[in-house]
């Protein structure tokens, strides 16, 4: 039993992460009704993107990193403009396979032409070492990770509920017709939703590469779980994918520990099946019918 | 995009199809047979997915499991159990579509992204478990298992020539029963009602019933791909159908145009083909395809075939072959011969968007 | 768009699949008499493609250069490879149409699922497959007529480098983690016994998917074992993970880390730190060195920069070998032929990275012994050697 405390401590640090991944997703859904399978691809190839921004162009790690972030929101921009916007009435499902389509071919050009020689080495600098609590070792990564994700959630909260601008965001998301005949510039909002959703992908990148450097592999292994995450805490709200991915991390991480890896998936899958068929709208999400 | 019935009627083109691909049995040699036998593997498969995704509307992204678990316990029932070749894969299928009822009834419920969803988890799960040590004594763990291998009427079925010829039936097979199950009356009401249970239901429509059914015969056909594709390779490891082959998989069915079940078969082909017959793309070989799978997606979310078919429709309405049975895009119910309630529900509902 | 036009297009596209095929098939037979058919099915596109395709550039580099003075006794080597993308489907495929084209053999290569599908076909037309980086242990005990290898299992990678760390740091608890991929079981047997002939005490094997997000849990789990010597089984970047995951949690061998891979750099380039003086590698071919240069020399003139690493080194090295046996053969060079004159090689050294290479008509594992590394200032520095294949 000596185990199961650090076993859960440490699914917490991954389940944070597993969080902000569900959450770049849950931003784009209320935001632009687009249920994306993109952002594991999109924050690889930010990631890949800083770090050339640290090898090719020299400069020192930590401002690789901030100018990776301006990367990308260009790129946001960029995917938007590529993907998403053109013919962009063609459906909630055929975007979402766009999404599908965007997660192939970022992967493909990353594997192609990024990945030779990879894991490769980014040292952004992060608090090394961790705290003791009782007998498990909590990476300080993980409090910077715990920061991160609640600052951005806060920020990405209040700026919907109480700014100008979010109801606008909110507007679009809710039904895109009425919204233009208000005047409202919904493909600009879309693209600006779209750079939102990249960067945090890319931030969830960033705080990957101390354990798992800048590779092509690594954001991939999350996506099941990320999913898995925003389902179970409810696609419909914003702290949903926090309080989902906590959990799946937790339980995925006991199982790694006192079972195996398929065990693990296995009781995600079972979880994922559940709550989609119990109580389609998770834990915290609204009543009102997903339109998934 | 997800149900586009406009053109059911292309069995003509479908028989188009497969004549070509019968004509190139005996023209081709053994290393391209070989090669262009799998692609048949996986036009079977694709035409699967098609089954669930475009006319029951619901996306199978776990395609790649039913392919593996099909390999696997064909392989099984034949090395371990003793069965024969043709007793292993029939059983295989079987177990195949039976899988896929069970995790049906539970699923088939949601909505068309949460299935999606639903089944490309299954994907990951089911390669877990392939790989992984507690099925090993049936899987052979990392190891895989050696592949079914046996004879038909005294030809050696790992013969390219030989397999093509299997895979070319199980092809023809498998589009035949596709055009049947979309042509019964069932199927067509579900593809006028696209997917909506509250109307199929007044209708008198079993949507689940439909539904289950559509999603078992998707995953035996996965089963059916799977076992061929097996048989050409020698060995079955986690290796080959891995969760990635689900998204390429649905990538050629967009490719060729969902729901018209031609299209599936020439996306299959595409994809699989391009990568060997294409000089110059190599290393860049998966960068074009994903391009071509997006590209499909923006520009023709009707698929290349589903296009090319929507315009003859549009052009030639009374062409027997192209005639929509629902409602087209943007114009309002037609004339659907014996099927006037259906045709009323359409005009009380008067624009029907079929891109939802 | 007329009915006839949309037939006509759907046909002329079908037509020229069709036709494409037809002409792949019947092309590609233009040997001038003389020309000696090498091929390989390799994966070239991929996730493992940065690995793998180093492997037969760095081979055809050599082949280039060996052409360059005039080929083999006059006659110059023609290598195909083609791209399976780790696809056993594919690879199948590919080893058909290498040996509907004549191919004398298939040399190089990279991984066990997709070589082990291509040796189904090439061994049935009696085309030998050489030197694959794949572990095929099956295909060695007994040895088949068909397979040379010049890649050790990875048991007896595993063997070898659990022996040279246990004589150099003394008897203790050996903990294998590896990674769940073909061969497995049959490496953690050999492992396992080495460790008792060392006099050591086998711990287990934790295995890890190439899925695995978080490596905390194998970390709790191996630290609660408190293993003396920990054996890693994996390539640079899950290795790499693995150590800095251990670490974290403030586990460390007791003695030291067992590497039985060939480490391209990454490994220490990421997880040097925790590596430093508490390492012993066993592996072939040499990392460093003077004996690289024939091999990194020829890379440089004929391939890319991309491939001058270990695998690329290793590529290069199995064409030394073969073309040494190519030299050997008396008479046409046949699949037979090619098969006999590298059984009769004896402490040949025309590959300095592997170093003396041996086969015989009972032996076709070539590589006997490998160099003994550990990490200091950051770098992996030779020890010596180690034998391969039991005591």
């Amino acid at each position: 039993m000596s185990l199961l405390v650090p076993a859960i401590v440490s699914g917490i640090s991954v389940g944070l992460l597993y969080g902000l991944l569900g959450f770049s997703i849950v931003t784009l859904y209320k935001a632009s009704a687009t249920l994306s399978f993109a952002q594991p691809a999109v924050g690889m190839f930010t990631t890949f993107l800083a770090y050339y921004c640290y090898s090719k162009l020299s400069l020192p790690a930590v401002a690789a990193a901030v100018l990776g972030l301006v990367v990308a929101a260009a790129l946001g921009v960029v995917l938007y403009l590529v993907a998403m916007r053109p013919n962009d009435q063609a459906g909630t499902a055929n975007r979402s396979f766009r999404t599908l389509a965007l997660y192939s071919l970022l992967l493909a050009i990353a594997t192609t032409w990024f990945a030779n020689g990879q894991p490769f080495q980014f040292p952004i600098p992060t608090p090394k070492g961790s705290v003791s609590v009782g007998g498990s070792a909590i990476p300080l990564l993980s409090f910077v990770t715990l920061a991160v994700a609640v600052v951005l959630c806060s920020a990405i909260l209040a700026f919907f509920r109480w700014t100008r601008y979010g109801l606008l965001f909110r507007a679009v998301a809710d039904d895109r017709e009425v919204a233009r005949l208000l005047g409202i510039r919904a493909r600009r909002i879309t693209a600006l939703v779209w750079v939102a959703g990249t960067v945090i992908a890319c931030i969830v990148g960033l705080l990957t590469v101390p354990t798992a450097f800048v590779s092509t592999d690594t954001l991939s292994n999350y996506a099941i779980y990320a999913l898995a995450g925003v389902f179970l805490g409810g696609l419909t709200a914003w702290t949903g994918a926090f309080v989902g991915g906590l959990i799946i991390g937790v339980v995925s991480n006991v199982a790694l520990v006192y079972v195996s890896q398929e065990a693990a998936l296995g009781i995600v899958f079972v979880i994922l099946l559940a709550v989609l068929t119990v109580r389609p709208r998770g834990i915290l999400g609204d009543e009102a019918v997903t339109r998934v | 995009m997800l149900t586009v019935p406009a053109h059911t009627r292309t069995y003509w083109a479908t028989a188009l199809v497969l004549a070509v691909l019968a004509v190139l049995w005996p023209l081709l040699g053994e290393s391209d047979l070989s090669l262009v036998g799998v692609g048949l593997g996986y036009a079977v498969a694709a035409v699967g997915v098609d089954i669930a995704t475009g006319y029951a509307g619901q996306p199978n992204f776990g395609q790649s499991a039913f392919m593996a678990i099909g390999a696997y316990a064909a392989a099984w029932l034949e090395n371990s159990q003793g069965l024969s070749l043709w007793q292993a894969s029939l059983c295989a299928i079987i177990l195949c579509a039976l899988l896929a009822t069970l995790l049906g009834l539970a699923a088939v419920r949601l909505e068309h992204l949460g299935f999606g969803i639903v089944t490309f988890a299954f994907a990951f799960v089911a390669a877990a478990f392939l790989q992984g040590g507690a099925l090993s004594d049936i899987t052979g763990g990392p190891n895989g298992t050696p592949s079914p291998a046996g004879s038909l009427f005294g030809y050696d079925v790992t013969q390219p020539r030989t397999l093509y010829g299997v895979a070319l039936v199980v092809l023809i097979v498998a589009t035949f029963l596709s055009h049947n199950f979309v042509r019964s009356r069932a199927g067509r009401a579900m593809l006028t009602v696209k997917g909506n249970e509250k109307v199929a239901a007044v209708l008198g429509v079993d949507a689940t019933s439909v539904k289950l059914r559509a999603f078992a015969l998707s995953a035996a056909f996965g089963g059916a791909g799977g076992v061929l594709i097996a048989i050409s390779a020698g060995f079955v490891t986690p290796a080959s159908f891995p969760p990635a082959a689900s998204v390429t998989l649905f990538g050629m069915v967009a490719l060729g145009g969902v729901g018209t079940i031609t299209g599936p078969i020439l996306g299959a082909m595409f994809f699989w083909l391009v990568p060997s017959y294409a000089p110059g793309l190599e290393a860049k070989q998966t960068v074009f395809i994903a391009a071509v799978f997006l590209l499909v997606l923006v520009v023709l979310p009707s698929g290349v075939f589903g296009t090319v078919a929507d315009l003859v429709a549009r052009r030639r309405p009374k062409l027997r072959w192209a005639r929509p049975l629902g409602p087209a895009r943007g114009q309002p119910a037609r004339d659907v011969r014996g099927d006037d309630r259906l045709a009323r529900v359409g005009e009380r509902r008067g624009r029907v968007n079929v891109n939802e | 768009m007329s009915r006839s036009r949309v037939l006509a297009a759907v046909v002329a596209l079908l037509t020229l699949v069709g036709v494409l095929a037809a002409c792949s098939s019947s092309g590609g037979k233009g040997s001038k008499s003389g020309t000696i058919h090498l091929g390989a099915t390799n994966v070239l596109t991929g996730s493992i493609a940065s690995v793998c395709k180093p492997i037969t550039d760095g081979a055809a580099a050599w082949f280039r250069s060996v052409n360059a003075q005039g080929g083999v006794k006059g006659h110059k080597i023609d290598y195909k490879v083609l791209d399976d993308a780790y696809d056993p489907a594919r690879a199948a495929a590919n080893a058909r149409k290498l040996v509907g084209d004549k191919a004398t053999a298939l040399v190089g290569g990279c991984g066990t699922a997709n070589e082990q599908a291509a040796y189904t076909i090439s061994s049935k037309s009696d085309v030998t497959l050489i030197g694959p980086y794949a572990d095929l242990p099956d295909y060695l005990t007994p040895p088949t007529d068909n397979y040379f290898g010049l890649f050790p299992t990875y048991g007896d990678q595993d063997a070898a480098v659990v022996q040279a760390g246990l004589k150099r740091l003394g008897a203790g608890s050996v903990l294998h983690i590896a990674q769940n991929s073909a061969g497995v079981d049959k490496e953690n047997a050999a492992a396992q016994a080495a460790t008792q002939r060392a006099g050591g005490k086998w711990l287990g094997t934790d295995l890890v998917d190439p899925t695995t997000t978080d490596y905390t849990p194998l970390a709790l789990k191996v630290g609660a074992k408190h293993p003396d010597y920990i054996l890693i089984s994996a390539g640079d970047a899950q290795a790499a993970q693995i150590v800095l995951a251990l670490k974290s949690q403030n586990v460390s061998p007791a003695k030291a880390y067992l590497i039985n891979f060939a480490s391209t750099g990454a490994l220490l380039s990421t997880a040097g730190s925790a590596l430093e003086g508490k390492t012993v590698s066993v592996t072939s071919p040499k990392l460093s060195g003077a004996d690289l240069r024939s091999c990194l020399d020829v890379i440089a003139k004929y391939g890319s920069k991309a491939d001058a690493n270990v695998h690329g080194v290793y590529g290069c090295s199995v064409a030394q070998i073969v073309t040494s046996a190519l030299k050997k053969v008396s008479g046409s060079v046949t699949s037979k032929s090619l098969a006999t004159a590298l059984e009769s090689l004896r402490n040949d050294a025309s590959a300095p990275a592997f170093g003396p290479v041996s086969f015989s008509s009972s032996d076709h594992a070539g590589i006997t012994t490998g160099t003994v590394y550990t990490v200091q200032g950051g770098k992996f520095v030779a020890q010596g050697t180690a034998p391969y294949g039991g005591q």
